[in-house]
């Protein structure tokens, strides 16, 4: 376990809630980063990563050092996302919101539109393969660190991350976005 | 049709992992396969894509919004205990001490009048210090309201540096209370509540929502970020139906 945060728990453990302001500002951005590609929407992106970090400090006498304190804390993020997506029916539905348009590949986007496309993209792919995707490109974990997190075998993210990036090929192409330059 | 040993290659070649044996494999593959030449391509050029993402920063809020939700003494319990400073010589220092703190007082009470006496003399015409002040607390601000479903008494405070509502509140039914406000110039510091029944409290960025089911008391805190006029928005809603809403200006 990194050392650094195993010091912060220890602290946050004995009442020191300074420490717990440490991991707060050590994570919020990758897990507030985390929330947004999944759902898209920025106050709840927000929300999400508030409770991930209630949640964090709720269960910190739980933790077990054994592991390391980043998947533990990506885990409680993970769930609180799929329990967000399943609470506002997002999982099923959220790719009803985004409809395709400008099949013309051709067709030139500003780069607002272009990141418009991509994200709405991303969001299109099924859940199970978008989170390894998020955790490999926008988070940069390693295939065996996003198996820490998603607890799943390392065959597993393997496997999902390259039919994910098979099903964004397909999407972006669907919408018109070019990807053969 | 593309091999999906090829398939693999090519995803290891995204994220770096090839070997130069492999790599040389893909390499000559793709050269004698233009489906699976342009399918890479797309690929390489799909995952590129998502760096074009921008860099989303939370709110600068956020960490004020979570260490105001979290449960502060939730773990003081575990602090460790203070150092008795008598402990490890106890029987020992305990007299010693006891005899030097009553000569002490002792010598104190003879030296007193005869020290104040100077000082004063010595004082007398060069006078400095501080004085302690209270903080100003003013009422800004009251809404009252009375029907058959609720009575509801809020009162708007300020201090130097913070705002507060306390609120009274007397309803039979289940009730919410909503005071939006703009994050801009108020940073919703703390909450305390008690009352009858569960409270539920819902605090956002730019708006706080309490939920109950009968009699309540509770405290907001809010923080003035700047010193341009502002408001907020109070709204009371019981039973579904809104029976409030008004709006408070600070100037």
């Amino acid at each position: 376990m990194n050392d650094e945060d195993f010091k912060y728990v220890e602290r946050c453990l004995t009442g020191d809630v300074e420490a717990f302001e440490e991991i707060i500002d050590k994570y919020r951005k990758p897990v507030f980063r985390l929330a947004i590609r999944m759902v898209k929407d920025f106050d709840d992106a927000e929300d999400i990563a508030q409770n991930v970090f209630i949640k964090v400090y709720e269960r910190l006498g739980t933790f077990n050092p054994k592991y390391k304190f980043f998947s533990w804390l990506y885990r409680i993020a993970v769930n609180e996302t799929i329990n967000f997506c399943r609470k506002k029916n997002l999982i099923e539905n959220l790719a009803d919101n985004f409809e395709s348009s400008g099949n013309n590949p051709e067709e030139a986007f500003s780069e607002s539109e272009l990141s418009e496309k991509i994200q709405a993209a991303l969001i299109r792919i099924d859940f199970s393969y978008r989170l390894p995707l998020v955790l490999r490109h926008f988070l940069s974990y390693s295939y065996k660190e996003i198996s820490e997190i998603l607890e799943v075998p390392e065959k597993t993210v393997k496997s999902r991350l390259f039919t994910g990036r098979q099903m964004l090929k397909d999407e972006l192409i669907i919408s018109g976005v070019k990807t053969n330059d | 049709m593309i091999d999906k040993q090829y398939i693999e290659l090519m995803n290891k070649e995204i994220d770096g992992l090839l070997s130069v044996p492999e790599s040389e494999e893909l390499k000559n593959y793709l050269n004698q396969n233009k489906e699976a030449e342009k399918y890479f391509a797309e690929l390489k050029v799909s995952v590129e894509l998502l760096s074009r993402l921008p860099d989303e920063e939370p709110g600068r809020n956020l960490k004020q919004f979570i260490l105001n939700s979290i449960d502060k003494n939730k773990y003081s319990f575990n602090k460790p205990a203070k150092i008795k400073i008598f402990s490890p010589f106890q029987k020992f220092l305990k007299p010693r001490f006891t005899f030097a703190l009553a000569a002490g007082i002792l010598i104190g009470i003879v030296l007193y009048p005869l020290l104040f006496t100077v000082q004063n003399n010595k004082m007398k015409n060069n006078l400095s210090g501080t004085m302690g002040v209270n903080e100003n607390i003013t009422e800004l601000n009251n809404v009252t309201f009375n029907n058959s479903l609720a009575s509801c008494k809020i009162i708007l405070y300020k201090t130097n540096k913070e705002y507060w509502f306390k609120t009274n509140l007397i309803v039979k039914d289940n009730y919410t209370l909503k005071i939006n406000f703009n994050p801009l110039d108020f940073v919703l510091d703390n909450v305390s509540a008690s009352g009858n029944g569960e409270l539920k409290i819902n605090k956002k960025e730019n708006a706080v929502t309490i939920s109950g089911e009968d009699n309540s008391i509770f405290r907001l805190y809010f923080n003035r970020i700047n010193l341009i006029p502002a408001n907020f928005r109070i709204s009371l809603i019981v039973k579904g139906q809104e029976q409030l809403s008004r709006l408070i200006n600070i100037e």
